[in-house]
């Protein structure tokens, strides 16, 4: 049968990309290991030329890869380098830290537990007819939340130790502290053939607003893999664009996390050291992360215990200040804080910093946030461990927990069946780690090939 | 309720103390105020408490408590018995879909009266005037229930001889009627000293200053004044300055720039009104102050610096709205300097809490326009 004039063959071949005029362009911060401000590139020439460089990747040990990430995250820690004063506050120390070899090869090593199976064929211990070797999936477009742009770097950087090809795609209005750590890291040395230019090749920053749909679609068309960082209403949205039928999405939606504190403090030290830690917690990334507390539920009946806890908190919280110093909020989030302390002042109970630092909240109510922000917790008391359960949804992801023996073996069984993904001491809700949202991200970045053993 | 430090501030002339004498009238009448809040109001007592306040110690005015203006939002707080509410004001839902709510006795809504007439007065004469609203007949007529929006166009009807709108609603959208506007407009060229066009900000800019002057049409009516309500923000986002809003009222009216006037107040402190005076400035009367706070110190800020705008008044005694923080944000031009020759504080509202709400009857009014 002949197609009719005008009308596409729908089994005819993709229309190369340069003869397409409808092709939409997307703004780049960040391609061919070069920050831009403001270029446009076809969406296809970009994802092509990715892919290009994420073929050269795959010969790479990723132990290589890890030796030039290492020196790129030691390079960011050193204190002259001036990104620290271009980006204050934005978690660069924390990047820098987790780049360095000794978390990185744990998080390979937690994933695959032999991470060889990235460079070659290994022998599997279970079957001894076969070997397995983990290939990556092709062109990673990593979609990000605007709350916490870092995640998105340490997306990218999974991305690259799986030897995929990395897109990030930023909100329009996002700074461009990421393609200024990809400058960066195109400067880093390496051995051989693997500098950080080589490795950067395979990575590029795009911005476009939400409403540019076609960009989007184009994007998503042609993606491998989809990482979607965001709200529902984002994830949603992006869920919606076209795919190729064997992409792999994998979804950070927007969580929640607390905190539950036993009462076995016994001494006025410790009492300071859990608060410190709590402080912590509180103060990083000024509550946007989806691990960062927003609840703090006290085990115990004791109004007084309570209040005890709360001016310790205020103090730790007050000294965190000057580790953590605040980022400004916008008047709309001073004006719901005011709003909160004059209420919890007039109804319940409420301690503060003398200005809009940080803020401590406490009601009769046991329920978890909302969530404000901006170092505002909810401090709240009960002993009932299953109510503390029943407070459980889908959307919590992380508690600090800092409770007895007994009761952490019974509240992480129960908190993890209802949905909770992860537990961590005091003081580490937000050191970002594998499994991550309940996922060991590297091993959805692969596809498994196996052989017959020769 | 005797407040008689409260009576003493209200004979003062309203713009005649310098800073130096009128603080400590303003601050012992607001700390009578105040004391009485914490002994009537049970919420505000135990907001002190907390804080630490000791009504009595308070030296300055900084030291008063304020409460957000969102408070009122979310509570109805009274400093006397339920059944003395003589009136209950809503502002305009907003966004939120919460009005603001504030209980008058009969004495409060009294006062606030006093001081909303005395205000206009000073500003624009003690006579009586034609009065040209933009908006529809309803709004100025009378009716059982009055809405926020209602409620500011009739607020400047006390010295109004005649009142005529120039709008009409069809299925709740607002459209001008050019030609009844126009008839209005020249029936009053030769007596237009008696003449005042009134509405809301938006409104009077876009749909009516503009199409007038789009469509080429001028008017000669000196002595007429311009006033406007409502907030900027919709003219704002249409890079529409002040100036530019004088200007071609001007240009389209033919009257004076000293004799167009921005009227500035919100429901939570009702009664408290801020016209732009002949300089474009906004004075505080001797009867209230206007602190502008850092927003993240909370400290006080001297003038030039842009901060959360707080309003302290002892006028508000039924409900704790004798010291406000509101979401707007704005600077302290000088103190007691302005060429106008009006004493207090004078400041400028420069825009609302970022990612704030629409929040005023005149943005909602802009939204229900055809």
């Amino acid at each position: 049968m002949k197609s009719t004039a005008g009308e596409r063959d729908p089994f005819a071949a993709p229309v190369p990309a340069e003869n397409n005029t409808m092709e939409p362009k997307v703004q780049c911060d960040f391609f061919d290991k070069k920050k831009y401000s403001g270029k446009e590139i076809g969406v296809s020439e970009l994802i092509a030329k990715i892919a290009d460089s994420q073929k050269q990747l795959i010969s790479i040990p990723v132990t290589d890869i890890i030796a030039v990430l290492d020196r790129f995250g030691n390079h960011l820690l050193e204190r002259h380098n001036p990104i620290h004063k271009l980006y204050p506050m934005s978690g660069i120390p924390f990047i820098a830290t987790w780049c360095q070899r000794q978390n990185l090869e744990k998080l390979i090593q937690t994933a695959f537990s032999n991470s060889d199976c990235l460079d070659r064929f290994v022998d599997s211990a279970v079957r001894s007819d076969r070997s397995y070797r983990a290939f990556p999936r092709g062109v990673a477009v990593h979609w990000m939340a605007g709350n916490v742009p870092t995640l998105g770097f340490l997306s990218m950087i999974m991305g690259l130790l799986t030897k995929n090809g990395n897109i990030l795609k930023l909100a329009k209005g996002a700074n461009d502290l990421l393609s200024s750590l990809l400058e960066q890291l195109v400067l880093t040395d390496g051995d051989g053939r693997c500098g950080g230019d080589f490795l950067a090749s395979s990575l590029a920053v795009v911005r476009y607003d939400h409403e540019e749909v076609d960009i989007g679609s184009a994007m998503s068309r042609q993606a491998d893999i989809r990482i979607i960082w965001g709200g529902d209403d984002a994830v949603n949205a992006i869920k919606r664009l076209p795919t190729k039928t064997d992409n792999l999405d994998i979804i950070f939606p927007n969580r929640t996390s607390f905190m539950i504190i036993g009462t076995e403090i016994t001494t006025p030290e410790e009492l300071i050291k859990t608060a410190r830690r709590a402080a912590m917690d509180i103060s990083i990334f000024e509550q946007k992360a989806c691990a960062s507390p927003h609840t703090i539920l006290l085990l115990t009946e004791k109004r007084e215990t309570l209040e005890r806890f709360a001016q310790a908190l205020h103090a730790a919280l007050q000294d965190a200040l000057k580790s953590i110093p605040k980022a400004i909020p916008s008047e709309k989030e001073i004006s719901a804080l005011l709003n909160l302390r004059a209420q919890y002042d007039m109804f319940n109970d409420a301690w503060y910093s003398s200005g809009t630092e940080f803020t401590i909240l406490s009601d009769d109510k046991l329920q978890l946030g909302p969530a404000i922000g901006n170092r505002t917790v909810y401090l709240r008391m009960t002993t009932d461990l299953d109510r503390i359960a029943e407070l459980i949804t889908p959307n919590v992801q992380s508690v600090g927990i800092q409770v007895d023996p007994g009761q952490f073996e019974y509240l992480t069984n129960r908190l993890g069946e209802k949905g909770v993904q992860r537990f961590t001491r005091l003081g580490a809700m937000t050191h970002f780690e594998s499994p991550w949202d309940g996922y060991f991200v590297p091993q959805h970045l692969v596809r498994w090939t196996s052989r017959q053993k020769t | 309720m005797p407040f008689p430090k409260l009576e003493k501030l209200l004979e003062y002339p309203l713009y005649g103390l310098d800073s130096t004498s009128k603080h400590p009238v303003l601050l012992a009448a607001l700390k009578e105020v105040s004391r009485h809040h914490y002994d009537h109001c049970g919420p505000y007592a135990k907001l002190c408490q907390k804080r630490g306040v000791d009504i009595d110690s308070i030296e300055d005015l900084p030291q008063i408590p304020y409460l957000p203006t969102s408070l009122f939002k979310q509570h109805l707080l009274l400093s006397i018995a339920e059944d003395e509410v003589f009136r209950e004001v809503q502002s305009s839902a907003t966004t939120s879909g919460m009005p603001s709510r504030m209980g008058l006795d009969k004495a409060n809504n009294l006062r606030q009266n006093k001081c909303f007439s005395k205000t206009i007065m000073d500003r624009i004469g003690n006579k009586r005037f034609n009065f040209i609203v933009l908006d529809e007949p309803s709004s100025i007529g009378r009716s059982k229930t009055v809405s926020a929006r209602s409620s500011t166009m009739r607020s400047l009807l006390f010295c109004a001889k005649d009142a005529q709108t120039c709008l009409v609603e069809d299925g709740g959208q607002l459209s001008l009627d050019e030609k009844r506007l126009e008839a209005l407009l020249d029936e009053h060229q030769n007596n237009s000293e008696e003449l005042i066009i009134f509405g809301f900000t938006f409104i009077l800019y876009a749909y009516v200053v503009r199409r007038l002057l789009n469509a080429g049409k001028k008017y000669a009516l000196s002595g007429a004044k311009v006033i406007h309500i409502g907030g900027w923000k919709k003219l704002e986002s249409q890079k529409v300055s002040q100036q530019m809003l004088i200007d071609d009222c001007c240009k389209c009216f033919g009257v004076h720039a000293q004799d167009v006037v921005d009227l500035y107040g919100f429901t939570e402190q009702g009664g408290m009104i801020y016209p732009t005076c002949e300089q474009g400035r906004r004075h505080a009367p001797v009867w209230s102050e206007v602190i502008v706070r850092d927003p993240v110190s909370l400290n006080p800020l001297g003038p030039g610096k842009e901060g959360l705008m707080q309003f302290l008044t002892p006028i508000q005694t039924s409900y704790p709205g004798h010291s406000v923080l509101t979401e707007d944000i704005g600077r302290i031009i000088e103190i007691d300097d302005c060429p106008c020759g009006r004493k207090g504080t004078t400041f400028q509202i420069t825009g609302r809490a970022r990612e704030a709400e629409v929040r005023g009857c005149g943005d909602i009014m802009a939204d229900k326009f055809a």
